[in-house]
């Protein structure tokens, strides 16, 4: 990695999550390296079981028994966060790290109004006065676009659409101005419509609330609408890793290249769509060398024997593919 | 409220989705052998059976003949003691689970005949028919049973276990009435139903085939979870004074044994141990079920 | 919904709900073959035309639906007539044994559920460590045990060997003299043992209540939101999860008010309280017909009270009920 470090919010190194059941131990992160810079947006994409939540929950250390963090570094603004304490840590969530996660309406605890949750945030990491709370619970719900914000602040999470759930969420999350916001599949679980206006909104808040993002997600499409950087992850392993442009035009990683070759493009005749043959491999039992040489179209004999290390081909570009070194 | 059984199956595009027949059945007893404390209830449950069934055969004296002096304490001739009477408490206590096995069966069997089919009728028919029977429902269910049974046996001229059996099986039907009409309901809309249907399956075929045989995992569950429940509330009852004294029921042994109780207390410690050793079994053996089966009950 | 609405609502309910009751009841008691003149005479059954003669007096030769109507409309001017045993009315017969009842109930099950509720968080938290499992192991047996049988030995062990605690009766028999901390100890002490029979099996089935719905709350999503918003753990279980945890528990109280009747039947028998369980037992061995009848209602009436409360404190507790 020849850039600096200078700039960078968070820089993860290496980083190990495992999960310890009874049937085996699963690797769900194994040797995790990236870096988000100030106020960029890192997308990380990869299919189901690829480790990309894991590696969100593991920066705020969210992870609970069977799984464990086992080994590496997460730097963010220069301090390793798996040296901090419990204490300093809960500073941290919420406050400098926020996280929104896929599922909006179940997120929020039906049994408390919107207001009051986000205020419980605001509480716990601002210095503000009791009477000054309520107002800005409603700025900050104004600002993400939810109309008549001081009347819907009383409501309770069934009350809000999927898509307002989701805006009261990041409402929460920016309610601390945080300088990272991890978003976990933020518009999986939304309409398509919706998605976009959610979108949208990401977008116009990372240019008010000056935050380095990092979208999480399986959607190339929904990525790329945000994001500067994409981090491809295959099997717990980040597989390739270039800036936006770059995935696009010039993408290395087979993987990779599938992946965008399967999204359906309106403007291209194509009589079937790309299919990756094959499944998502087990996480306890691996396959052997590249992990994704099983599906691989590209596959060589060196594949099944020697794991490929995360290799820079290029400035900001790097590539995890014996194809290429 | 409402008492919602829901089993564990995927929901895909929120219908329900199950795997096929015998995958599940071979996952529920892979389960099943996994949790020793459903291993444990069962092998209970089997003895207590067995007691049940063999003790004419087994027992070492007769119920009702003394076989010793009055009230001896337990010896290596008489390992539970006797009674006032001489009469042996073990032997007691082992034709009393015959009774208690044939009141926790004869009440259930007949509570999932008149809970199905209620619960059934409901469901199907929907509309006022439904609305009616749940609020009678409801109402029952809420009602104190010693209340309801004390009330409605007590005002017979015989005391008769089989009197007892027949109310307390048909006051309970709410519990198993609910569960069936709820269960019913969802397995309805299942993925599978809707390919049977679009087959030209008709009503009555699709209820028998598809629907029957996924209700029966919840009955059987909630059926071991009310044998134990019968088998206590019959002591009970009978305990009070409103049984068959010449039965040897656990209950009447109990209620027997409380006049003599500082004097021997191995007339009452005895015959509730049993009453609790059964009811533990079952219990157990309800849970496992449950787990394996992967129901869950929601009050 | 308001809060408003939505008791209205219930409240509404309640009185179809009542004749509902009033019906079961009357037909629960009527089940038997034969009317009430067959019971009574004791050893020797009255001749026939003694029969006939409580029959007309007591309006027992009316057909059925009649005699309904006619208890009825007597219940609904507070009528519930006179024991056929005591002759002393029936109103009067209840009201004197409410408040024991009440007392030994509401205690029990109010100590049940702090228990319960306590242990059971904690075996949620701690989940597969022996002090869940013991737990769970020692409220499947509280479960499965018989409340009488336990009632039972623990007379035995406590007041018959150890000579702890008294017998019987609410309090000692002629203590009109003693001040009143030395009455209230007395009772407190005659109404330990009865107290602890319900405790134990109460609170076995709520532990295992709270500890699963504790365990499926810890694995929903806005626990995970909770913590990521740099709650501290407690915080998060006690506030959050709590909460949502508890409302199964809510349910299940009101549900199960006649459950914990049943218990008070059996405890207040063995332990000869004069509470409405001991006269539920006496009417019943009797026949004493409108006592039987008049309780019934009283009791049922109770019960229905007591489920609108749990009603009430769950739609308090939780919002999404109130749009149902």
């Amino acid at each position: 990695m020849g850039s600096t470090t200078k700039d960078a919010v968070l820089k993860i190194d290496d980083l190990r999550t495992y999960f310890f059941l009874a049937e085996g131990v699963v690797k769900a992160v194994d040797r995790v390296s990236l870096k988000i810079n100030e106020q960029e947006a890192l997308g990380l994409v990869g299919e189901s079981g690829c480790g990309k939540s894991t590696v969100a929950h593991s920066i705020l250390r969210l992870i609970r028994e069977p799984g464990r963090i086992v080994g590496g570094k997460i730097l963010f603004e220069g301090e390793d966060l798996l040296r901090k304490s419990e204490a300093e840590m809960r500073k941290i969530r919420g406050g400098k790290i926020a996280m929104v996660f896929q599922n909006p309406t179940s997120s929020l605890n039906p049994v408390f109004r919107i207001g009051s949750q986000i205020a419980e945030a605001i509480k716990l990491h601002q210095n503000v006065q009791k009477h000054e709370v309520k107002k800005k619970v409603v700025e900050i719900l104004d600002k993400v676009g939810i109309p008549s914000p001081s009347e819907r602040m009383k409501d309770y999470p069934h009350e809000f659409s999927g898509g307002m759930c989701q805006r009261a969420m990041i409402a929460m999350s920016l309610s601390c101005n945080p300088k990272l916001l991890i978003a976990d599949e933020p518009t999986t679980n939304l309409d398509v419509t919706i998605q976009a206006q959610i979108l949208d909104l990401m977008r116009i808040l990372r240019k008010n609330f000056n935050a380095s993002i990092l979208l999480i997600g399986h959607d190339f499409g929904v990525i790329s609408e945000i994001c500067d950087r994409i981090v491809v992850m295959y099997s717990g392993k980040v597989v390739e890793s270039a800036d936006l442009g770059t995935i696009f035009k010039d993408a290395k990683h087979p993987y990779t290249k599938a992946l965008l070759e399967s999204i359906p493009r309106l403007n291209i005749e194509t009589e079937r769509l790309r299919v990756i043959p094959g499944d998502v491999p087990e996480l306890i039992k691996p396959p052997s060398g590249c992990r994704f040489h099983p599906r691989c179209e590209q596959a060589m004999e060196a594949c099944s024997k020697k794991e490929p290390a995360l290799i820079e081909i290029e400035q900001g570009h790097e590539v995890a593919c014996l194809l290429y070194g | 409220m409402n008492s919602r059984l829901r089993t564990n199956s995927e929901k895909k595009n929120g219908k329900v989705h199950r795997p096929s027949r015998a995958t599940r059945l071979f996952v529920v007893w892979r389960k099943l052998r996994k949790s020793k404390l459903a291993i444990a209830g069962f092998g209970i449950v089997l003895f207590m059976s067995l007691v049940a069934l063999l003790s004419p055969v087994i027992a070492p004296y007769s119920p009702d003949l003394p076989s010793g002096s009055s009230r001896m304490p337990p010896s290596m001739e008489h390992i539970f003691g006797t009674d006032n009477l001489g009469r042996d408490m073990l032997a007691l206590v082992m034709y009393g689970a015959r009774i208690s096995v044939y009141v926790g069966i004869a009440a259930v069997l007949i509570e999932i005949v008149i809970g199905l089919s209620i619960g059934m009728i409901a469901g199907y028919f929907g509309g006022i028919i439904d609305e009616v029977l749940m609020r009678v429902a409801d109402v029952v269910f809420t009602l104190p049973m010693i209340m309801m049974v004390l009330v409605a046996i007590s005002m017979f001229e015989v005391r008769s276990i089989n009197i007892i059996i027949l109310v307390m099986a048909v006051l309970e039907w709410p519990f198993m009435a609910r569960v069936v009409r709820s269960e019913y309901l969802s397995l309805r809309e299942a993925t599978y139903v809707e390919a049977a249907r679009s087959m030209g399956a008709s009503n009555w075929r699709i209820i028998v085939r598809h629907i029957l045989p996924n209700i029966l995992s919840v009955m059987i569950v909630l059926a071991t979870m009310d044998i134990p429940w019968f088998i206590t509330l019959e002591a009970t009852i009978t305990f009070l004074g409103f049984g068959d004294p010449m039965s040897s029921s656990w209950g009447v042994l109990l209620e027997r044994g409380v006049s003599l109780m500082s004097t021997a207390w191995w007339v009452i410690t005895f015959p509730g141990l049993a009453l609790l050793i059964t009811s533990l079994g079952f219990n157990l053996l309800g849970d496992g079920l449950r787990d394996a089966l992967d129901v869950k009950v929601r009050e | 919904m308001t809060m408003k609405d939505y008791v209205i609502r219930r409240l509404i309910v309640i009185i179809p709900t009542f004749f509902l009751i009033t019906v079961i009841i009357f037909t629960l008691v009527h089940l038997a073959p034969g009317d009430p003149t067959t019971m009574m005479g004791g050893a020797r059954p009255l001749r026939e035309d003694v029969k006939e003669k409580i029959r007309i007096e007591y309006g027992l030769n009316q057909p059925i639906p009649v005699q309904y109507l006619i208890w009825l409309s007597k219940l609904l001017h507070g009528d519930l007539g006179y024991s056929y045993i005591s002759s002393s009315s029936v109103v009067e017969m209840i009201s004197i044994r409410i408040p024991l009842t009440v007392e030994l109930v509401l205690t029990a099950e109010s100590l049940s559920i702090a228990i319960a509720v306590v242990l059971g968080v904690i075996a949620a938290v701690k989940h597969h460590s022996i002090y869940d499992s013991s737990c769970s192991v020692a409220a499947l047996i509280g479960y499965s045990t018989p409340d009488f049988w336990l009632a039972l030995m623990l007379i035995l062990v406590f007041a018959v060997w150890l000579g702890w605690f008294p017998t019987s009766r609410p309090e000692t028999v002629g203590l009109t003299f003693a001040t009143p901390f030395y009455a209230l100890l007395d009772h407190l002490k005659h109404m330990f043992l009865p107290v602890l029979t319900l405790v134990a099996v109460w609170t076995a089935y709520l532990f295992r209540l709270v500890r699963s719905a504790m365990l499926e709350v810890l694995t929903q999503d806005y626990i995970t939101t909770a913590r990521a918003k740099g709650l501290k753990e407690r915080v998060v279980i006690y506030k959050h999860a709590l909460r949502n945890g508890l409302l199964p528990v809510v349910t299940y109280v009101g549900y199960s008010i006649g459950l914990l009747f049943t218990g008070a039947v059996v405890v207040e028998e063995i332990f000869a309280l004069q509470g409405l369980g001991q006269l539920m037992v006496q009417s019943s061995e009797a026949r004493d017909y409108p006592a039987l009848m008049g309780l019934s209602v009283v009791i049922a009436i109770m019960v229905l009270i007591a489920s609108l409360c749990a009603d009430i404190a769950y739609a308090a507790v939780d919002p999404r009920i109130r749009y149902d």
